[in-house]
């Protein structure tokens, strides 16, 4: 009887859903725009699988240092914190958004112009590079939090 | 039986008046680090602004104005703030219905010409401050306002601090504060009675 259990444990374990391969898009990517003498800004787009679970370990580009981080608020102080990578739900999606988690832009080589683009590259445990086209939007814009 | 069952009972009665009369007694403990009263809360001070002459706190009476605390390099919840302030004036009354007043924690790159250049990027007015380290860390402190720097690991940083919007009224008495997590309507309507305070 242990046996049998050990067994309908061992087969339930093997056939988790993270063996599926992630099926993995990049939606609605924006950057924020600067003001020249303004190092830092961030990107924000949303990530959604329709496949396994995924992993999303860098963020890069061309015109600037980027990282991911996320932003956290306790007590009304607000802290940012580096992220080594960042979890891609089986199934789900994921918001990179103003005041949450977002991909940190500093050390900019020139300031972001609003209605240009800002190109990125997404590294993922699985899926692999995926180049995304990030739209620099006004900075009065994208105030949700 | 009947009696250890009673014995029971009133052992229950008194754990549950023990636990009671701990959450009476404890509550003054639990209030916030710092209990702010609008007599005591901020206080004149002198800044830096952005065409580099001082700036008063008188310079702000007259009108109901908004305090936020933060600095230009700041890559996510500054900006995002600031934006959202703006609309939130929008929605309250337009964008002369009180000043959004933007004070460095980082004077250091901050001067006043990164802050003119910076608040000018939001598409409508908003003052902003800088001065010297000892100026901004004695605003920081009648404000209650936090703030460390962390080193990013480049040589560059970022600082972590408070970003709770403080509101004042047109006599410059502190009203109300809106939290960085808090929803459009009730900010909206805390604006509003600022307003007509």
């Amino acid at each position: 009887m242990k046996n049998a259990l050990f067994f309908a444990a061992l087969l339930l374990a093997s056939c988790k859903p993270a063996d599926a391969p992630p099926a993995v898009s990049i939606h609605g990517a924006w950057a924020r725009a600067t003001v020249p003498g303004q190092m830092g800004s961030a990107a924000y787009f949303t990530i959604r699988n329709s496949g396994g679970e995924d992993k999303l370990l860098s963020v890069t580009s061309p015109v600037a240092d980027s990282s991911l981080h996320s932003t956290s608020t306790d007590n009304g102080i607000m802290r940012m914190r580096p992220l080594d990578a960042l979890e891609i739900p089986a199934k789900g999606a994921v918001d990179l958004k103003p005041g949450g988690t977002h991909v940190m832009l500093m050390g900019l080589k020139q300031p972001l112009q609003p209605g240009a683009t800002l190109e990125l590259d997404l590294k993922f445990e699985k899926s692999g590079e995926r180049k995304v086209s990030a739209e620099v939007r006004p900075a009065g814009e994208g105030a949700g939090m | 039986m009947r009696q250890a069952r009673l014995i029971i009972w009133a052992l229950c009665a008194v754990a549950l008046a023990a636990i009671g009369v701990f959450f009476i007694t404890s509550k003054p403990d639990q209030a916030p680090t710092r209990m702010v009263t609008s007599a005591s809360f901020g206080g004149p001070f002198t800044l830096v602004g952005s065409n580099g002459q001082p700036f008063g706190s008188d310079q702000l009476k007259g009108k109901p104005y908004v305090l936020f605390f933060g600095f230009t390099h700041c890559p996510d919840t500054c900006p995002t703030t600031l934006a959202r302030l703006v609309k939130l004036r929008r929605d309250a009354g337009g964008d002369g219905a009180f000043d959004i007043v933007f004070v460095t924690v980082d004077p250091e790159r901050d001067g006043p010409k990164e802050m003119a250049t910076y608040s000018k990027a939001f598409g409508a007015p908003i003052i902003g401050l800088t001065g010297s380290a000892a100026q901004i860390d004695q605003v920081k402190k009648e404000f209650g306002i936090f703030s460390q720097k962390v080193a990013t690991g480049d040589g560059d940083y970022t600082v972590d601090h408070t970003a709770t919007v403080l509101l004042f009224d047109r006599d410059g008495k502190f009203v109300a504060t809106i939290a960085p997590d808090e929803q459009d309507q009730p900010a909206v309507d805390k604006l509003k009675r600022m307003i007509t305070a």
